[in-house]
């Protein structure tokens, strides 16, 4: 079955039309996509470093309390560990900037049950700029505990 | 009867002698005791082990068979028969033969020619040029008369700016007017050369006719053709092959194999060998008889809990154990004249109970020997690879001259510890604690 009121000459143009309209959608998109897997890809990279800050914090206990009393007691300069771990294994780009980095010793300093390190930063948007979104924010947070050997 | 009696009385005081001879709290057997140092030991064993293992295998079997036959066929054909003769012939091989000859003829080529060629001459021309030098820095002050005086006929030769002159002499004299009575009261202001003659070398040019040349050479060429009679007889194959046609029989073989087989599955028994070496803990008894040793022993262990050495203390040293032994013999109550005992050697290790059934662990703390003493100490620090529950023992041996020894052991763990990272519920337990927690004892023997 022929359909006789089909007149190719009357449709041309429409593909561009329609082309016209959905490429802004489509770029707008990609630029989503884009920019959505850049912020992921910074929070796993600052989850990892927080990871090892909350590890490596886990481990700074006062050897001598330990070693003369038997007790598991966060050392003094834990903080600082924290710190130099964090910064040691997530190397800042002007692209993202860390708002924020806490860290917080459940239960007590002298029964630290665990450490949790949270950081809270802004990566910058390229294609979201678009549409008014000019950075997207990112929160982890990682739990670091001493384990004795058994 | 009297001798019985003699000789149970003599036995009960025997018996009663001998008992006090023996001091109770001096532990005095006079036999040697065994001290079993026995102990577990990591030993590389061969594990001799496998299993027949059934595997499916697959095998062609060939069923193919041959089926011969023929026939003798006659048939004619065609033979190349090859033939021939050796015939002799002269050979001629005359050729001519291209002979390179020449010499070298010599020749004068002379290039003699006229030359331009310029020599300076020097002479006077007539002139016209006045040269004016003024004999003082300023004209005098009061001058009331001047006056030229020339002379023409006083001819000089001289080299005014470089060019050499004739020229005469004319004086330009002032009279000041303080100098009128005095002797040479005009004074020469100038003086004028006046050139006549100067001085002038030009180059002329002449013409000379110059001698000259020289020999050369050039190759006259005489090769020409010389025409060279040889040759030989040489034989030549006359070749008398011919087709001839010949009748003969052959066998046509028919024969054809017919190929054809299946494949066959069977089951094989493979041996499959799982012979390994294997780490096993071994008793191995050792041991050694003493006699009794008394006295006491000392032991201090700082810090209280041990920690491997992978952990750093507050210097970032690794951590440690610090061991004192300190050890007094008693000798108070030794049988008369027998010798002094003294602690001449010391053995100290631990036996670290590993984690996770991972064996056990033996580290030499101290072995050797010591100077002969009754009382002294040795201080150790030993550093831990293993961590190890509560079942690690450390033991200390003191061994005397004679071979009495003292062993003395105690609970010694030590500690290790690593982080993890925990999921974000995070954990309800308690810190983990140390084990160990002993720093000395005092032991008696």
């Amino acid at each position: 079955m022929v359909n006789s009121n089909f007149n190719p000459g009357r449709n041309r143009g429409s593909v561009l039309l329609i082309v016209a309209i959905l490429l802004p959608v489509f770029i707008l998109l990609l630029g989503f996509v884009v920019d959505i897997g850049r912020a992921f890809l910074y929070k796993e990279e600052i989850n990892k470093a927080c990871m090892v800050a909350a590890e490596e914090a886990s481990k700074c206990i006062d050897i001598e309390a330990a070693q003369e009393f038997g007790v598991n007691r966060l050392a003094d300069n834990y903080p600082d560990i924290i710190y130099e771990y964090f910064y040691k294994n997530y190397k800042g780009t002007a692209d993202c900037s860390i708002n924020n980095l806490q860290y917080n010793v459940i239960e007590s300093i002298d029964n630290p049950k665990y450490i949790e390190v949270y950081c809270e930063a802004d990566v910058k948007c390229f294609f979201l700029k678009i549409i008014s979104i000019n950075s997207i924010t990112i929160h982890t947070k990682a739990n670091g505990r001493l384990r004795r050997i058994k | 009867m009297i001798k019985r009696r003699l000789f149970s009385t003599l036995t009960v005081f025997l018996f009663i002698f001998v008992t006090f001879l023996v001091p109770s709290d001096l532990n005095a057997e006079t036999r040697e005791f065994w001290v079993d140092t026995s102990h577990w030991e990591d030993q590389e064993v061969w594990v001799t082990s496998g299993h027949f293992q059934d595997t499916q295998e697959k095998r062609w079997v060939d069923t193919s068979y041959t089926v011969t036959q023929g026939y003798w066929e006659n048939s004619t054909k065609n033979v190349w028969v090859s033939s021939g003769y050796t015939a002799s012939r002269w050979v001629d091989t005359s050729h001519n033969v291209w002979v390179s000859s020449g010499y070298l003829q010599s020749y004068w080529v002379d290039t003699s020619h006229y030359e331009t060629r310029y020599r300076t001459v020097t002479g006077w021309i007539s002139c016209n040029i006045t040269f004016v030098y003024q004999n003082l820095p300023s004209e005098p002050k009061n001058v009331i008369l001047g006056k030229m005086w020339d002379y023409p006929d006083t001819k000089y030769t001289g080299i005014i700016n470089g060019t050499r002159y004739k020229y005469w002499k004319s004086y330009y004299k002032l009279l000041p007017a303080n100098n009128i009575g005095q002797q040479g009261a005009w004074v020469t202001f100038k003086t004028y050369y006046h050139c006549i003659e100067m001085e002038v070398t030009s180059a002329v040019s002449y013409i000379v006719w110059v001698s000259s040349g020289y020999t050369a050479y050039y190759w006259v060429d005489t090769s020409h053709n010389v025409w060279v009679s040889s040759g030989y007889w040489g034989s030549k194959w006359v070749d008398t092959s011919h087709w001839e046609t010949a009748t003969n029989k052959r066998w046509v073989d028919m024969s054809y194999t017919v190929t054809q087989g299946y494949w066959e599955y069977y089951t094989e028994k493979v041996w499959v060998d799982t012979s390994h070496y294997e780490y096993k803990a071994v008793w191995v008894e050792d041991g050694f008889y003493t006699s009794p040793l008394h006295g006491e022993v000392i032991v201090e262990k700082s810090p209280r809990y041990i920690f491997t050495r992978w952990h750093k203390n507050q210097n970032n040293e690794e951590c440690s154990m610090e061991l004192n032994v300190s050890w007094k013999v008693d000798n108070s109550n030794l049988s008369e004249g027998e010798e002094e005992k003294e602690i001449v050697r010391i053995y100290i290790y631990q036996d670290i109970c590993r984690f996770n059934n991972k064996g056990v662990e033996k580290v030499t703390i101290f072995n050797g020997n010591v100077t002969p003493s009754v009382e002294g100490s040795i201080n150790t620090i030993t550093k831990f690879d293993y961590s190890g529950n509560e079942e690690s023992i450390l033991h200390i041996y003191l061994y005397a001259q004679n071979g009495e020894s003292a062993h003395i052991y105690f609970s010694n763990p030590i500690n290790g510890f690593r982080s993890i990272n925990l999921m974000s519920e995070g954990s309800n337990s308690d810190a983990n604690t140390w084990l160990g927690g002993n720093n000395y004892g005092k032991f008696e023997f």
